[in-house]
């Protein structure tokens, strides 16, 4: 298969970019969006060019590294990760555009490249059990209900990616946050920590920089876990009554 | 022994203020005062519907005096009402500026997945209703309207003839049917919104929300659409002018 590409080049350190026009020849419609660039960046190796600076770990859709930008949806079109999309998807001569995630908590480092470590800096605000879990428990020592586990793991399956904030039309993070808090918060573990964490890791969402949920979810529909928008609904509650109760424990 | 301190979070100056700064207590001021605008709509729906009642629209005329009855209760309304649509329109704008600044650079293809164009369009949406609104007060509420003057033949204030007369120029009706579709289209997006900032919209009732949202926005549309239509269509009469009376020296007196 043929593909026209335009992808985004920018230089490290510089703010600036452009499209750089590639051909994608002969590739084997049974190869990844990542297998793809890998052909193209091996022929501009060859070629003795800079070969396209992209985000890629795992490959199998469980890693999150993946960060591109396909014709305009994060992760390229359909659920999944761009390391989980097959060029058979695309139709042969197809011009593909590839830009970074855009959003301005995330600056560009280079190409395709972008620095999502403010998704890391937001789970250090409370997106964590402090509790000492000691040995592997027994099973069933600490009873979850069945439907509390499957709504838990809903959340849970966030890979921390970044898509959602890259869809959201106000580069907002609350989806992810939304995850955590959610899935977090849900079980017994969490529970005890779960209004300083929800209030944590709001302000530094918001100190970020992300913008604010105008409830396109559009967010819901290019995460590759599937974590529904109905998480962020929850937070607004959790997040409206953690600071409540904290207001009424600041004055007591 | 000592004492284990406990962690109580960042530490904020002032909880309330913490809160209604942060972007979703900022949701959470736009969604209560839009909960609020919208209650407003519905209860100036209930109103508008009276002209139904009576001949020549006279429901509505009783409406009017009931509601000017105590000026201290209806100027509390007002300014009440006032406060809340600046509170709505200036964290929104708020929100959007806030918006603008997380996303400094645009894709230069951007595909819309799910998002629905009056989501897309709630800033401009709201600014054109703001602008219908400003029109409308200024037209009926503060009695520029050249048929403001009309008295009923119990001696009340018109209002039926006011509205249906104001709508026989159709330059008029049309721009309230524009502000009607633009007013449809922000609750079709701000009746779910609310219950999503507040944290109703769970995965079981997504749906229901979604499609009753929808509803509701229309239905109310089409009930305030109603009364233009009927008067253009010429199913609202006016009192005829030949049976009009002046007002008495003493008859109330308009506002």
């Amino acid at each position: 298969m043929n593909f026209h590409l335009k992808i985004w080049r920018q230089e490290e350190g510089s703010g600036q970019g452009t499209f750089q026009d590639l051909e994608a020849k002969d590739i084997p419609s049974e190869a990844s969006f990542l297998e793809m660039l890998d052909i193209v960046n091996d022929r501009l190796t060859e070629a003795g060019e800079e070969p396209v600076a992209f985000d890629h770990d795992c490959r199998e859709g469980i890693c999150g590294a993946c960060s591109l930008t396909i014709n305009g949806i994060p992760q390229g079109p359909g659920r999944g990760t761009a390391c989980q999309l097959y060029m058979r998807k695309f139709n042969d001569g197809e011009t593909i555009y590839i830009e970074p995630f855009r959003v301005g908590a995330f600056p560009v480092v280079k190409d395709l490249v972008v620095n999502r470590s403010a998704y890391d800096r937001i789970i250090t605000a409370g997106g964590f059990i402090s509790e000492r879990c000691g040995n592997a428990q027994d099973a069933n020592d600490t009873p979850v209900p069945k439907t509390v586990a499957d709504y838990a793991m809903d959340a849970a399956a966030c890979i921390g990616c970044g898509a959602c904030a890259a869809a959201c039309p106000n580069g907002s993070a609350m989806l992810f946050v939304a995850a955590k808090v959610g899935h977090l918060g849900l079980l017994p573990q969490g529970k005890p920590e779960a209004n300083r964490r929800v209030r944590g890791m709001v302000a530094q969402m918001d100190k970020e920089g992300f913008g604010n949920c105008s409830n396109f979810y559009e967010c819901e529909a290019v995460c590759p876990a599937g974590v529904p928008a109905a998480f962020i609904a929850k937070m607004n509650r959790d997040y409206a009554l953690a600071s409540a109760r904290h207001a009424v424990e600041a004055t007591a | 022994m000592s004492v284990a301190s406990v962690y109580r979070g960042p530490r904020q100056p002032n909880p309330l203020l913490a809160f209604v700064t942060s972007s979703i207590g900022k949701k959470w001021v736009a969604g209560i005062s839009g909960a609020l605008l919208i209650l407003f709509v519905l209860a100036h729906l209930a109103g508008n519907l009276t002209i139904y009642f009576g001949p020549y629209g006279e429901g509505i005329n009783a409406y009017a005096e009931a509601l000017h009855a105590s000026p201290l209760l209806l100027w509390g309304a007002r300014g009440g009402l006032l406060v809340v649509f600046l509170v709505h329109i200036s964290t929104t704008l708020t929100l959007v500026l806030e918006n603008r600044r997380a996303r400094p650079q645009r894709y230069a293809v951007k595909a819309r997945v799910q998002s629905t164009v009056f989501a897309r369009t709630m800033a401009l949406s709201g600014l054109v209703v703001l602008s219908f609104l400003i029109f409308h007060v200024l037209q009926f509420a503060a009695g520029m309207s050249p048929h403001s003057h009309l008295y009923d033949l119990e001696g009340r204030h018109d209002v039926a003839a006011m509205i249906i007369l104001s709508f026989h120029n159709v330059w008029v009706s049309g721009f309230y049917l524009l502000g009607l579709l633009l007013l449809g289209m922000h609750l079709s997006h701000g009746i779910s919104s609310v219950f999503q900032t507040f944290g109703l919209n769970g995965r079981k009732s997504a749906r229901l929300i979604k499609h009753g949202a929808l509803f509701v926005s229309w239905a109310l549309m089409l009930g305030f659409a109603s009364i233009p239509v009927a008067s253009v269509a010429g199913y609202l009469q006016v009192l005829p002018e030949d049976r009009r009376v002046a007002p008495e020296p003493t008859a109330s007196a308009q506002s």
